[in-house]
């Protein structure tokens, strides 16, 4: 793997011709000019070749975001990656020549928001609404979406629930979910910690329940008094007496089903609290803005899943992976992490389904969604018709030491892929997923496609 | 040294010079192209560190906003949490009241239908003092409490928000499923005040199947909130608008659509009014276009309309653009190009002068290192001139570090050489003119003793040759004088033999006494001896004769073509005629008849052959003489062979000698039959054509002399006309040698019209020949010839002692040779005075070697120089006096004649080998 480039842009040689005319002596100086100038980038001409976007009937892309709450850390990534999408796209010359708009909205991971921006969102004419860190975002959004027959993307959102009990037509999960994530890391615990003590603490909302419950499975940890459970409230900032708690308990591994700012709290005070040398810490959902917030030695050696990663193109020669790391740090002098690549995948898959589609009438995106494979930033993912889930590889990752991550640059260098699966192996499958929605009383499908509603 | 080898050699230009013209010229481009480089070098590094500078400038500007519309999100989230809490707890306070009434009505204490009534009236009441009133609906969403009374009763089920949801029917929904939990919904309505919204949240009381909800207006909350919002982004575009770029740059912010947010002076425009000068689009669409692009890549360069401080329109500026991501705000920052492009100069100054600093300290320290690496060259050149200029004594300094130094030493080593070689040189000098003074004295002594010894020799054998000569005169004259009388005596003798015969024996013819007879027949004997002896004393001294004349070249010869078969038939007859008394041999004759004619002297080729079968004849008592000849390629062969006695092995060549006779074991006894100069004679004449005569015999058994002549004898005839030229012709006789034809015939011609005879010869071995047999006055030698060569050739004629003296001339292109005992030299190619002149001083020859003559009358005896004609005028005419003679004239002038003419006359000769003598 090949670190990026983070020197600032070469110097543009000025336009005005300050070597004209000048001794044929030169000549070793002029070619030595003509070479620099030639090695730099061209600095115009961008604009002109892609034809002029309609303006005036531009393309909306709603994105409701965490700008602000527990799951900020992921929102900022969300929109800057959209915004970037949404630029190379008009360079290129929008979407069905449509100039593409984005329309943002702070959820701060609350339903109430979510609901009141997505609504707000449609009404004011948006063909698509993506974003969100919460899988409870999501759920409230998919389920506004699913009412007015807008598309949704899941951007950040690993509940199983989300494409299983509240599950929609109108609705898309561009990462993995808590099952992917478990059973990807489930041989490499089992290995290490079978008939071992597991504490979990837990976020109080649908993706730490189903995470605990998916994660329980993958390690055969489902007594629920040999592995005891703590739940905390969405938003808590003070951990310490769960990690007390767990403390007492002596366990083997601290499974800290938590996300955002919520995981990075917890982490930090566990290793303030010396938990850390006493118990394995698995984090099932790593993000780099997690990470970042919890800090290098906090994270050290912490194991967890991510659906993708900033070092991942590098590895795999990924050149369309690189470029997007690249114009990333260019313009925000960071790396993206999952979230924002997720949200850069999102903008580009609709904008591809909708010109398979020759139209932005959502059935006809959906359609053109379903059982479609592509592969931008990473290997092929398939978006499985079945519950439009992304079928796609999930790396296990280890924290590495903070050494290696404050030899970076930009100090993000955090994650140590340990292994993949590919998402074949890892997704809920088909007759599972059937099992389930019949036993939450819903149907062995998804909804019928169905003409508009107006909000 | 010729002077112009001096002027390549001198030093034009010195290598410093040279060097220090070239560091200069290359100081000089560099200079120029240091220059153009910090120009280029200084503009692009301030152009991309102003592009750096302002991209941090745009990024952080972005933060500012994103927090700041963060913390407006943050605050707003609040007021609506706010707004949740109080609904929340209104609706918990009704709920607290409801629960009270319950409690009343299972305890008993109140039906259940008056613990409604009750419950729903203490409910309107505390609502109507609440200020978030809150009212309570019952399944149906008929309003059972209410703060206004009007409104209970009333049912809600139509009452739709602008999706067209009934908001109390989803209020109750939810309220149901969330166990205890607040269901808030934030309501829209169609029309009306609450355009901002309704907050309503809803609680459910399940004993009862009650919906406790409570309703607060957005209005006042999101206008309070707009205010806070106002004043939050007045403090930040009045935080944007103190950024500055450059000397007036500034940053413009806008939102979506291009209406202008923050600007130094423009407020509440749209950039799409704002055309961009020279460009066909509006500000707006060039700040979208520019901030779309790639970070980096996101500015543009344009011309703005407003006159910069000189008045010019066309004022370039530069702007760089993005999109703030939260709010969609496009950041743009411009500034004027002169501006940013004010730290250029600077810039180039601080590249390009320390950069000619140094070219300059740099330049000036390798030309003082050359300076002081040159300076040993220098000297070792002026040591390279004085050495060539023949000083030795001076020395190249040898502390020189380096290549250079190892040089100076090697240099002085090689003079110091020089000077070894140069003393060795002046011994050996001084070590050979010793030598060769003390050889120069030897050679002088042995030079005077061969001197001596080769004039004694000289004498010796010029008196020989007189003497030789005297002999031959004397035989000459002799014989001639020893004809007379024997002819008168044989003459007498036949006269007397006749008279005898026909006057004494006639008387006594009749009958004459017998001793008479006997008498008379013993006179006519002895007559006949007389007689016989008469005639073999006028042959010997006829052979005798001849070869005087043959030897002193005296002898005439009459060549002409004859038919050797005719003189070989009469030789053969005349010695038929006279055959030997009682010998039985045969003479043969074996001569073919169509042999070709001979040239030659018919008579004395029968001479020859006369001589041959007589002495054949006179040799053999039987047997038989053949006489044979043939022609073979030009030449005749003849054979006379006999079944004589022979001739002894020693003898054979020795026949050919004069006065030599075979004296043969049967010979010895015999009475001499011959003259002893018949072989001799053959001999001789055979010479004169070029011919060779020997003898072959098995003594005993015969002998066999052979002889060959040329046929026509061509050269042989060439040279006896030059040989009768010689006798017959004034002027010196030179021998022509040389190979070359053409050369030939013109030393020919030179020789010739110049007065000499010539002789030529193509090659050293035909010129020892010629030599030999014309002794001529002077050789002219080319070197270089075939068969042999001049080198040789005159050293053979200087080993003859007959030709040892006669002058060489070499005449060659390899001028002179020591190797060559020449007398002269004459370079080809040939000078014709040149050659005439060498050739007349080799013969002493000089037409101008003056004579002298001092008259014995003359008082005042002077000496008279005369040139040789007017010397020997005055000699004919009877000088009196004393007279010095060339040598040459001496030849001329019959000196014997004058000194018998003029008895007074005293002659010197000078100038000629011999000794002056006197006569």
């Amino acid at each position: 793997m090949q670190p990026p480039q983070h020197a600032h842009p070469s110097p543009r040689p000025p336009s005005r011709p300050a070597t004209a005319g000048l001794l044929p002596a030169l000549l070793p100086a002029l070619l030595l000019a003509l070479t620099l100038a030639l090695a730099a980038p061209p600095t115009a001409g961008h604009a002109a070749d892609a034809p002029p976007p309609d303006a005036d009937d531009p393309l909306l892309l709603g994105i409701n975001y965490p700008l602000t709450g527990p799951y900020s850390v992921e929102g900022l990534d969300q929109i800057r990656a959209a915004r970037m999408a949404v630029d190379e796209i008009n360079v290129q010359g929008g979407i069905l020549g449509r100039r593409v708009r984005l329309m943002p909205r702070d959820s701060a991971s609350d339903t109430l928001k979510t609901a009141i921006n997505v609504r707000e969102l449609i009404r004011s004419g948006c063909s698509m609404v993506f974003g969100g860190s919460s899988s409870a975002v999501a759920i409230a959004a998919a389920e506004t979406c699913q009412r007015y027959g807008v598309p949704f993307f899941g951007t950040l959102t690993y509940s199983t629930a989300t494409t299983l009990e509240d599950g929609h037509r109108m609705s898309f999960r561009a990462c993995n979910d808590s099952h992917m994530s478990a059973l990807t890391m489930a041989d490499w615990l089992n290995e290490r910690y079978a008939d071992k003590r597991f504490f979990y603490i837990t976020a109080d909302y649908t993706w730490g329940w189903t995470t605990e419950e998916s994660f329980r499975r993958a390690t055969h940890t489902e007594d629920r008094l040999a592995h005891p459970a703590a739940l905390t409230p969405l938003g808590e900032t003070d951990f310490r007496n769960v990690l007390e708690q767990a403390d007492a308990f002596r366990p083997d591994v601290i499974v800290l089903v938590l996300f955002g700012k919520d995981m990075a709290y917890a982490l930090r005070q566990a290793t303030a609290m010396g938990l850390k040398a006493r118990a394995r810490f698995v984090v099932p959902n790593l993000t780099l803005g997690m990470a970042e917030r919890a800090g290098p030695e906090a994270m050290q050696d912490v194991v967890g899943t991510l659906p993708w990663t900033w070092t991942l193109p590098y590895r795999d020669h990924n050149r369309r992976g690189i470029r997007f790391v690249e114009d990333f740090v260019r313009r925000y002098r960071r790396y993206p992490s999952t979230s924002g690549a997720s949200a850069y995948t999102i903008v580009y898959e609709y904008k591809a389904a909708v010109e398979r589609a020759h139209s932005t009438d959502p059935s006809a995106v959906v359609r053109a969604l379903e059982g479609h494979t592509h592969a931008l930033l990473k290997d092929a993912q398939t978006w499985r018709a079945l519950d439009h889930q992304s079928v796609q590889t999930v790396y296990m990752v280890r924290g590495k030491t903070p050494a290696q991550v404050l030899a970076d640059p930009f100090r993000l260098d955090f994650f140590e892929i340990v292994l993949e699966k590919p998402g074949a192996q890892t997704v809920l499958p088909e007759a599972e997923w059937r099992r389930r929605r019949i036993a939450a009383g819903l149907p062995p499908h998804l909804e019928p496609l169905t003409a508009r509603e107006a909000p | 040294m010729t002077r112009a080898n001096a002027d390549h050699l001198a030093l034009h230009q010195s290598t410093f010079w040279r060097l220090v013209a070239a560091t200069l010229v290359m100081s000089v481009l560099t200079a120029a192209g240091a220059l153009a480089v910090s120009i280029w070098v200084g503009s692009s590094l301030v152009s991309g560190i102003q592009d750096h500078a302002t991209l941090v400038l745009l990024r952080n500007t972005i933060d500012l906003i994103a927090r700041s519309r963060m913390s407006m999100e943050e605050v707003h989230n609040m007021e609506l949490a706010n707004a949740r809490g109080l609904l929340d707890l209104a609706n918990r306070h009704a709920l607290a009241e409801l629960q009270a009434y319950r409690a009343r009505e299972i305890s008993g204490a109140l039906s259940p239908h008056r613990a409604r009534e009750q419950a729903f009236a203490r409910l309107s009441e505390l609502a109507a003092l609440s200020p978030v009133p809150p009212s309570v609906l019952d399944a149906g969403l008929t309003v059972v409490a209410h703060a206004r009374a009007a409104m209970i009763g009333r049912n809600m089920t139509a009452y739709l928000d602008r999706e067209g949801l009934p908001v109390y029917g989803e209020l109750l929904r939810r309220a149901r499923t969330l166990d205890g939990a607040a269901s808030v919904y934030l309501a829209t309505f169609p029309d009306g005040a609450d355009q901002d919204g309704v907050l309503v949240s809803g609680l459910y009381f399940p004993p009862w199947d009650l919906l406790i909800r409570s309703r607060m207006s957005m209005g006042p909350i999101e206008a309070a909130l707009a205010e806070l919002n106002r004043s939050s982004f007045n403090e930040l575009k009045a935080r944007i608008r103190e950024i500055g770029i450059a000397k007036s740059g500034y940053m413009t912010i806008t939102d979506q659509d291009c209406n202008v947010l923050a600007h130094p002076n423009i407020e509440d425009r749209n950039l799409r009014e704002l055309p961009v000068p020279g460009k066909n689009t509006d500000m707006c669409a060039m700040i979208v276009a520019t901030a779309q692009r790639e970070w980096g890549e996101n500015t543009v360069r344009y011309d703005w309309d407003r006159p910069d401080d000189l008045g010019h329109f066309t004022h370039g500026k530069i702007m760089w653009a993005t999109q703030e991501p939260t709010t969609g705000w496009y950041v743009v920052a411009t500034a004027y190009v002169s501006e940013l492009e004010a730290g250029v100069p600077r810039f180039f100054r601080s590249i390009f002068l320390p950069s000619l600093m140094s070219i300059v300290i740099l330049g000036g320290a390798l030309a003082l290192i050359l300076r002081s690496m040159l300076k040993p060259v220098r000297e070792l050149t002026a040591t390279c001139r004085a050495v060539a200029g023949g000083d030795l004594e001076r020395i190249a300094p040898e502390d020189a570090p380096g290549e250079i130094g190892y040089l100076c030493r090697r240099f002085n080593e090689m003079i110091r050489s020089l000077r070894d070689l140069r003393d060795l040189n002046a011994r050996r000098r001084g070590e050979l003119e010793t030598l060769n003074t003390d050889l120069e004295r030897i050679v002088r002594l042995r030079t005077r003793a061969v001197e001596r010894k080769a004039r004694k020799l000289e004498e010796m054998n010029n008196r020989l040759q007189e003497l030789d000569r005297m002999k031959s005169a004397f035989l000459s004259s002799v014989s001639h004088e020893l004809r007379t009388p024997l002819t008168s005596i044989m003459g007498f003798a036949k006269l007397i033999a006749k008279d005898f015969r026909g006057g004494f024996l006639p008387e006594a013819a009749g009958a004459p006494p017998r001793h008479d007879r006997r008498k008379a027949d013993r006179i006519l004997e002895n007559l006949h001896v007389i007689s016989d002896e008469g005639e073999r004393l006028t042959r010997l001294i006829n052979d005798v004769l001849d070869l005087a004349r043959i030897e002193s070249g005296r002898m005439q010869w009459r060549d002409e073509e004859f038919s050797f078969h005719d003189v070989a038939a009469r030789a053969v007859d005349a010695l038929r005629v006279s055959p030997r008394r009682g010998a039985s041999v045969r003479l043969v004759s074996e001569v073919p008849a169509d042999l070709p004619p001979v040239r030659a002297d018919a008579d004395r080729i029968l001479q020859v052959l006369v001589n041959l079968l007589g002495n054949a004849v006179k040799f053999t008592q039987r047997g038989s003489i053949r006489l044979r000849a043939c022609h073979r390629d030009g030449w005749l062969q003849v054979e006379v062979a006999d079944t004589g006695a022979g001739i002894r092995r020693h003898e054979l060549l020795q026949v050919f000698d004069k006065f030599h006779q075979a004296l043969g074991g049967d010979t010895l006894l015999q009475k001499p039959a011959g003259t002893g100069l018949g072989l001799s004679i053959c001999h001789n004449i055979l010479s004169r054509y070029g011919g060779v005569i020997w003898a072959e015999s098995e003594f005993g058994r015969g002998a066999t002399i052979r002889f060959e002549m040329p046929v026509d004898g061509a050269s042989a005839v060439a040279a006896e006309r030059l040989k009768e030229d010689a006798a017959g012709q004034d002027g010196p006789l030179v021998l022509v040698v040389d190979d070359e034809p053409a050369i030939r015939a013109f030393l020919v011609d030179v020789l010739k019209d110049a007065g000499y005879r010539v002789l030529t010869a193509p090659d050293g071995a035909a010129a020892l020949e010629l030599a030999k047999e014309f002794r001529p006055d002077l050789i002219t030698l080319d070197v270089l010839m075939p068969v042999l060569d001049g080198r040789e050739t005159a050293r053979r004629l200087r080993a003859d002692p007959d030709l040892a003296r006669t002058p060489i001339l070499v005449v060659s292109i390899l001028g002179e040779d020591e190797d060559i005992p020449a007398d002269a030299v004459v370079e080809k190619p040939i000078d014709e005075e040149t050659l005439l002149a060498a050739v007349r001083r080799l013969l002493q020859q000089e037409e101008d070697a003056p004579g002298a003559l001092r008259d014995r009358a003359g008082k005042d005896a002077s000496v008279e120089l005369v040139t040789p004609a007017e010397l020997a005028q005055r000699l004919r005419q009877g000088f009196d006096g004393v007279a010095l003679v060339p040598g040459n004239l001496a030849k001329a002038l019959d000196l014997k004649a004058l000194a018998r003419n003029t008895g007074a006359i005293h002659i010197t000769r000078f100038g000629d080998d011999d000794d002056p003598d006197e006569l």
